[in-house]
């Protein structure tokens, strides 16, 4: 579902991604750790199209994101570190918004179940945004992935500054929809999170992927003990 | 409704935007408006005062004529006898005014240079004298507050306000990363924006000024259409220049800066250099230098006047009289009437100096207005109210040729040594004033207008398409 092929991204001659090739397939989470400036916003970046690759290609759904732009943001939903929304409008007319511009029209009873679905409460979905706390904002972006019928989750490390029981529910979500077939792609620091939600786990430093595991061949400890090898 | 404008609308409200906007531009619109109706009130009032006291005169003189007539009244000294010609032709002149057009409130352009009224009399100083301003009349184009200062000046200010951040904003707050996540081109949907705020924007213009023109009595007309056909071009062509420089993906603040200076260039700058070439390469002459010809010739022809009525009579023998001029009751006049044509003659180079240098610096402003779209409204601003430089240029003909009408009637009777009968008045010249021999340019300076905006836009396509290089998106 989402490809990246020996990925590279320079800014003149510094190097923020060399040749990174993994793939997620439907139902996979994968989660890219790494410390600050390892190359995992920038990965994401080039999946959204935002940053245009130096060379190799990302793909979605086989389809070149910088060739196909439009046509790969069709099957993707994007949740970044911290999701803004537009403070005067409330949660269920941000979700209209969005998926407005995402080509779908739905009635408000359908809105409303996709907040729902995605862990709103319902007093909360007329409430203007600007009342909203992160976690509730993530929801909403979960909320317009269900709306959007998304079959790509690309997430920039979105359970940051969450509270663990909000940082739980968020990781309950995940694994709801990856059981419904959706590959996500997280960048995180949270390497118990990353253990506990993800089924992939591939560790980058300095723009290079060092390492990749699925999460069930490891546990917590030498998890940990991996990762801080690879950053010494 | 489409449902990104349809909430960039609701945004806008509840930005409280618009109600600030349309209470702004209402009460500056409506101030502006009753500001020029106030001076073509007192225009009209002061033209109704000349024409009054005119009637006035010429009814006293109407009557006074016909009660000498007929022997009921004493005659006055020979002075005010206004059986008299040169009495009748010098104290009973017709006013020659140029009326304010119905959209005169508009534009002051030219009005508060010029007079409005003339009284053409049978002798004194050359009329062309009288009214003409000899001053640089490109460099007094702006000023007033009236309704094209509104539109000229604080109308794109607001439309910067309104759209100096439409992508930044957006940028900064963050939310621009999920929207471009989406599946839309960013292009389109930025333009979709730009349109929602122009659409909300020419409501707020259009209501505002039909509104104020309405309660300022103005007819509303297809001259008001062209007038908010033109405003609304202008409008949407500060929108896209905001569209264009949103584009770079630079911050608010820059954009601010950015935006403000294409105002000073395209507002300020471009008129003034405009202005200040017309002057320095076609100099009109000095008022004082031409008042002074005037005088000297005038000096001259009064110490020979007597040769100068010789050569007249040679000039023009269907003037001359079988008798002697000695006998003629105006023989002082007839002295004078010949040297008027010396003077004339000697202030004629000034004259024409002035009024080349006139007609070249409007051409110069005509030919280069196309550098500013301010410029252009202005023109045509000043058009449709009646008050351009060439309105005034044609009213200063209408004048020239009554003034001459009016002596050629009183002059021949004169040399016959006529005196003014009741009969005559009825065939006394006549003024009207017409605007029909002044050329308009409301088509060329609307498609000027839609050119500027086919050039805003055109960049913005350009800029779009660095747009993913500008770290727009990852800042």
């Amino acid at each position: 579902m989402l490809e990246a092929k020996q990925l590279t991204k320079k800014y003149n001659d510094a190097t923020a991604l060399n040749a990174v090739s993994f793939k997620v397939n439907p139902g996979d989470i994968f989660c890219l750790l790494g410390a600050n400036g390892a190359g995992k916003t920038t990965t994401i970046n080039l999946f959204l199209n935002f940053v245009e690759p130096s060379s190799g290609h990302a793909l979605i759904a086989d389809k070149d994101v910088s060739r196909e732009s439009l046509e790969t943001k069709k099957l993707l939903t994007y949740i970044p570190e911290n999701l803004t929304l537009y403070p005067n409008l409330d949660g269920l007319e941000n979700l209209d918004y969005f998926t407005g511009l995402a080509g779908k029209k739905y009635g408000s009873e359908e809105l409303h179940n996709f907040l729902t679905q995605a862990g709103l409460q319902t007093d909360a979905h007329t409430k203007r945004v600007s009342a909203y706390s992160k976690g509730m904002r993530q929801k909403v972006g979960i909320a317009l992935a269900l709306a959007k019928d998304a079959r790509v989750l690309l997430l920039d490390e979105p359970t940051s500054g969450l509270d663990p029981k909000a940082s739980n529910e968020f990781s309950e979500l995940l694994i709801a929809l990856s059981k419904k077939g959706v590959a996500t792609l997280m960048a995180t620091h949270d390497l118990f999170r990353a253990k506990e939600t993800g089924t992939h786990l591939g560790i980058m430093k300095e723009g290079n992927l060092v390492e990749m595991l699925t999460t069930d061949q490891i546990n917590h400890t030498d998890l940990e003990k991996l990762y801080l090898k690879h950053m010494n | 409704m489409f449902t990104p404008a349809r909430y960039e609308w609701i945004l806008l409200l509840r930005d409280r935007w618009i109600t600030i906007l349309f209470i702004l531009f209402f009460c500056v619109t409506l101030f502006a408006v009753l500001n020029g109706q106030e001076k073509v009130i007192e225009r009209k009032t002061s033209i109704t005062k000349v024409k009054e006291e005119a009637q006035l005169a010429e009814l006293k003189y109407a009557n006074d004529i016909d009660s000498l007539s007929r022997g009921l009244k004493t005659a006055p000294e020979p002075w005010l006898d206004p059986r008299s010609l040169s009495v009748y032709g010098q104290r009973a002149g017709r006013v020659v005014a140029m009326d304010a057009q119905p959209l005169a409130l508009i534009s002051t352009g030219q009005s508060d240079l010029y007079t409005h009224t003339v009284k053409p009399k049978l002798y004194g100083e050359a009329n062309a004298l009288g009214f003409s301003e000899l001053s640089n009349p490109v460099q007094l184009m702006f000023g007033s507050f009236d309704l094209a200062f509104v539109c000229i000046y604080l109308l794109p200010l607001l439309v910067l306000a309104f759209s100096y951040n439409l992508l930044s904003a957006d940028k900064e707050s963050g939310v621009l990363r999920l929207t471009i996540s989406q599946p839309i081109s960013l292009y389109k949907w930025l333009f979709g924006k730009l349109v929602v705020r122009f659409v909300v924007l020419a409501a707020i213009i259009v209501t505002s000024i039909v509104i104020s023109l309405l309660f300022a009595d103005a007819a509303i007309g297809g001259e008001v259409g062209k007038l908010l056909l033109l405003v609304l071009a202008y409008t949407f062509f500060w929108f896209s220049v905001a569209f264009l420089v949103n584009l770079f993906g630079a911050s608010s603040g820059t954009n601010a800066i950015a935006l403000v200076s294409v105002w000073v260039v395209l507002v300020l700058l471009i008129p003034s250099f405009i202005s200040q070439s017309a002057n320095t390469l076609y100099p009109v002459p000095s008022r004082i230098n031409m008042i002074h010809e005037y005088r000297v010739a005038e000096a001259e022809s009064n110490k020979k006047a007597s040769e100068l009525l010789d050569g007249y009579l040679r000039d023009h023998p269907e003037l001359a009289s079988k008798d002697s001029t000695s006998k003629n009751q105006y023989s002082f006049w007839l002295k004078y009437f010949a040297s008027v044509e010396v003077i004339q003659a000697a202030v004629e180079p000034v004259v024409s100096v002035y009024d080349e240098a006139l007609e070249e610096q409007q051409q110069w402003v005509s030919q280069w207005r196309v550098l500013s779209p301010a410029v252009l409204l202005q023109n045509s601003f000043n058009e449709l109210a009646g008050t351009s430089t060439a309105h005034y240029q044609a009213f200063r003909k209408q004048v020239v040729t009554f003034s001459e009408a009016w002596r050629s009637f009183f002059i021949p009777r004169m040399f016959r040594n006529e005196s003014m009968k009741p009969e005559a008045l009825k065939s006394l010249p006549q003024h009207t004033y017409t605007v029909t021999d002044v050329s308009t340019h409301f088509i060329t300076d609307f498609i000027g207008m839609l050119v500027f905006v086919a050039i805003a836009l055109s960049g913005s396509l350009l800029v779009h398409r660095r747009f993913v290089d500008t770290g727009l998106t990852t800042a």
